[in-house]
């Protein structure tokens, strides 16, 4: 037993000298270093860099276009489809209102200027927004621009952009208001949600097909050329900002925004997800988010994060930022903040009033206010009412 | 050369064998054919119908009048059909499809007792129940081509590359893993019928040498477990959805697993034995099978009860506990839980507390219920009624009951309550639409389908290896 065991040991020292010493010849001294090296953050995040007029960009290692030959031409097929989609509803809007109409000109034109572009992410360029909660009076203009610059098919209802109706004393979200018609009250706090445009993305690592991925400045992108609808983004994602087109989506010529993007709002096919991308058909052409323009009380800010004089790091310094769910640990690009100034939420004696925008006008003393409702301040508070009624 | 002649009389055999039969037998072929023609016809004119044109028309180029002809149009149908939205985007085919992995998984248990504990009743079992898993990866398979929005384009950057090249077009990604592991049982399966059907269909003295069985078995044992383990996967890592959130989640899918596929294989025989007068199967072999399913029922209730507490004791997690009242909640508790929920239980479901789960989704909780009430009352009747186990209408209402159990536990129960209310708190409730519900059908009556043609020749095979009246026994 005992010599048996023995021998056992020395074969098993055997075995290990014989591949130590083979390790040894195989293996290059260099390569092994190499292998050991520590992997630094931008190893990981490198992408394939082209320089195109000087300028350098870079195309994400995660995207299944590597090339910006490829990309090219997935726009250009991407622009006839879009072209022949819009020019489907041109002619059937001549053919209801006429070829002299103004909307059938109309129509055309935007059918002709339908330019689908293809440029890339620029190196150093993180983007990001940021949002001032305080002056945000939860009016959904952005939800509203959104759907107008971004193709969404309004048949269907979808916005990228929610607007979460929370009670100012916990932001708990489950507890939200979606479906609210009246604001701002000044007990409530409105937070404008869409994509987070995370670092660390849920969505782009369940996808099945690599149709979804985090491009080189930070924009996560759904190609939907390449999406297969299944719905496992939407599972992954603790936002809830994708969405699926669940039906035909219908092009509209006249309503159309023909400045479009191939990775961005070129109009989307049935039974693909679509979701926020930063407007990456103006904010990479050195323009600003619709969001951003349409809002009517500046509460958002959009910028490079690298750059330390943009709002975005200001912001942050100035203020203090958080983002939502950080627990979930994606690492949201998108801030949100109490700024210094309120704006000035809704009178409760006098709720259907618009006056915080200009000067109110003033009623005469003791004479009721033009917008006062007949019951004063018990009308507002319906729960007081029932109680007195019962 | 002999060998490879046998090995075409064995492939003739399957073919003969599968529609060799009486005219109940094509009654029941035809019927089911039909029933899954015209509900996939269903999916394919409306639920399917845009995504197939433009993925043909557009992206593939083929001509648009035959599909016109067929009734498909660019501008209608839709998945808008089902009762599927972006709060609730996993439906009815996806409860179902996890099921039907569940009951796949479970074939391997026989091979188990059978080829690497040579167990002589579980050898005239075994091929039946790599059949029958062979069925249930169908249809399961099925149910995944059928959810997802665009079929074609599916294969196209999924299926082919995996299969052709093994080119993973995401690593990161389960759906692939859970594609390969798919597949990879599925023809594992379809290899250990063959093998079995190819020695025992030339009579008593011809067998599958041992030492291969074994090593199928030693390739398909750990197969049968991570199929199931990988489906799991798919949804245990999201933290997006703390329901599924916990690492409970993989052992939970194969235990109750392991106790749905036995029963179901139990009824089955049950059916063999009647309608094919040569076969027999030893009556230990349905009381051991069913004192194993309860095993692993057992297990199951007691995740559940784990679960329970988890969801309920100390957690402060808001998502948790109001996906967790729409599971559990139910009149006889509700005086139980009242003082731990109040507050969300009162926010989704208003003051009206004690009720079944939350508005418009009370199914899930009653099925939760009927799964822990059914399964326990399975388990007491299995330990404490012991002549229920030894006779033939015992072992049918216990793999009855089992079986019924399960489907509560493991379709609607397992998926659906992580996304009501979904991530931002917006509760849509999700009932399966009449599409929804046929078209399930359809990818249930083509499994049958493909049970019954496997499951013919296997059993001609058995009865001609272990003769006529079981004398060998």
């Amino acid at each position: 037993m005992v010599e048996k065991g023995g021998k056992i040991r020395r074969n098993l020292l055997k075995g290990i000298a014989v591949t130590g010493i083979a390790g040894m010849m195989v293996l290059d001294r260099n390569k092994v270093k190499d292998m050991l090296k520590p992997i630094t953050k931008e190893d990981l995040e490198d992408g394939y860099i082209y320089t195109i007029n000087g300028v350098e960009y870079v195309i994400s290692a995660e995207s299944p276009y590597k090339t910006p030959e490829e990309l090219q031409r997935l726009a250009k097929e991407k622009e006839a489809d879009a072209k022949r989609r819009c020019m489907e509803s041109a002619k059937e809007i001549c053919k209801r209102l006429g070829e002299n109409s103004p909307e059938c000109k109309l129509a055309k034109k935007h059918c002709q200027e339908i330019k689908v572009k293809w440029t890339l992410a620029r190196k150093g360029v993180r983007w990001a927004m940021a949002l001032d909660l305080n002056r945000c009076i939860g009016c959904r203009r952005c939800a509203y621009a959104c759907v107008q610059e971004n193709n969404i098919d309004r048949t269907q209802g979808i916005e990228w952009i929610k607007v979460l109706n929370i009670s100012r004393e916990e932001l708990e979200l489950i507890a939200t208001d979606l479906k609210y018609t009246d604001a701002p009250y000044k007990e409530r706090v409105y937070i404008p949600l869409a994509c987070n445009q995370c670092e660390y993305p849920p969505c782009t690592m369940v996808c099945p097909v690599r149709a979804t991925w985090k491009e080189a400045d930070g924009i996560i992108v759904i190609d939907s050329y390449r999406c297969i609808g299944c719905r496992y983004c939407i599972t992954a994602c603790p936002y809830g900002a994708r969405h699926l087109n669940w039906k035909p989506v219908i092009v509209d010529a006249l309503t159309l925004n023909p400045n479009m993007h191939v990775l961005g709002n070129v109009p989307r096919e049935v039974h693909t997800v679509e979701k926020c991308i930063f407007c990456i058909q103006r904010t990479r052409d050195g323009g600003t988010t619709a969001c951003v323009e349409i809002c009517p009380v500046g509460a958002r800010a959009f910028g490079n994060l690298h750059d330390p004089e943009g709002p975005i790091m200001r912001i942050i310094e100035e203020y203090g930022a958080f983002v939502l769910k950080p627990n979930a640990g994606t690492k949201p690009r998108f801030f949100y903040y109490f700024g210094p100034a309120r704006t000035p939420p809704k009178d409760a004696v006098n709720p259907k009033s618009s006056n915080w925008i200009g000067n109110p006008p003033r009623p005469e003393e003791g004479a009721p206010g033009p917008n006062v409702l007949p019951g004063g301040e018990e009308s507002f508070n319906e729960e007081k009412k029932s109680d007195k009624g019962m | 050369m002999s060998e490879i002649i046998e090995i075409f009389k064995t492939i003739w055999h399957f073919i003969k064998y599968a529609f060799n039969g009486g005219w109940r037998h094509w009654v029941f072929i035809f019927a089911m054919a039909g029933l899954g023609a015209f509900t996939l016809g269903l999916w394919a004119g409306i639920e399917a119908a845009p995504a197939i044109y433009v993925q043909w028309v557009n992206h593939l180029h083929f001509s648009a009048s035959w599909l016109k002809m067929l009734g498909i149009r660019p501008d209608q149908g839709g998945m808008i059909y089902t009762d599927m939205s972006d709060s609730v985007p996993w439906g009815m085919y996806i409860s179902f499809f996890v099921f039907w992995v569940g009951i796949a998984a479970a074939g391997v248990l026989f091979g188990m007792a059978a080829y690497v504990f040579r167990d002589k009743g579980f050898m005239r079992v075994a091929p039946v129940a790599e059949a029958q898993a062979i069925a249930a990866i169908t249809v399961a398979m099925l149910l995944v081509f059928l959810d997802v929005g665009r079929p074609i384009r599916t294969i196209e950057l999924l299926a082919l590359p995996i299969l052709l090249n093994f080119h993973l077009p995401n690593w990161h990604s389960m759906f692939d893993y859970d594609f390969i592991v798919l597949t990879s049982y599925l023809i594992i399966n379809i290899i250990g019928v063959f093998l079995a059907v190819h020695w025992y269909r030339r009579g008593p003295k011809y067998a599958p040498p041992k030492w291969l069985m074994y090593a199928f078995m030693v390739i398909a044992g750990p197969l049968a477990i991570g199929i199931h383990t990988v489906t799991a996967f798919i949804s245990q890592a999201l933290t997006a959805r703390p329901y599924w959130n916990s690492p409970l989640l993989a052992p939970a899918y194969v235990a109750t697993a392991l106790a749905a596929g036995p029963a179901l294989l139990v009824l089955v025989l049950m059916i063999a034995e009647k309608h094919y007068k040569g076969y027999k199967v030893p009556k230990y072999v349905y009381e051991k099978t069913i004192i194993a399913a309860t095993v692993a029922l057992v297990v199951g209730l007691y995740f559940t009860l784990s679960e329970a507490q988890e969801t309920f004791w100390y957690t402060t997690e808001p998502l948790k506990r109001v996906q967790a009242i729409g599971v559990f909640l139910s009149p006889f508790v509700c005086n139980i839980m009242k003082p731990m929920l109040k507050d969300y239980a009162f926010y989704f479901a208003g003051h009206s507390f004690c009720r079944w789960g939350l508005p418009g989704t009370e199914y899930l909780a009653m099925l939760n219920w009927v799964w822990i009430i059914l399964g326990s009352l399975a388990v007491l009747l299995v330990v404490f009624v012991p002549p229920l186990r030894k006779r033939y209408k015992g072992v049918a209402l216990l793999a009855t009951m089992i079986l019924l159990a399960v489907v509560c536990e493991k379709t609607f129960r397992v998926v659906e309550p992580a996304y009501i209310p979904d991530v931002m708190g917006v509760l849509h409730p999700y009932f399966p639409t009449p599409i929804e519900v046929a078209v399930t059908i359809a990818a249930h009556a083509l499994g049958l389908l493909v049970y019954i043609l496997v499951a013919r020749p296997v059993l001609v095979a058995l009865i001609r290896h272990y003769g006529a009246h079981g004398e060998e026994h």
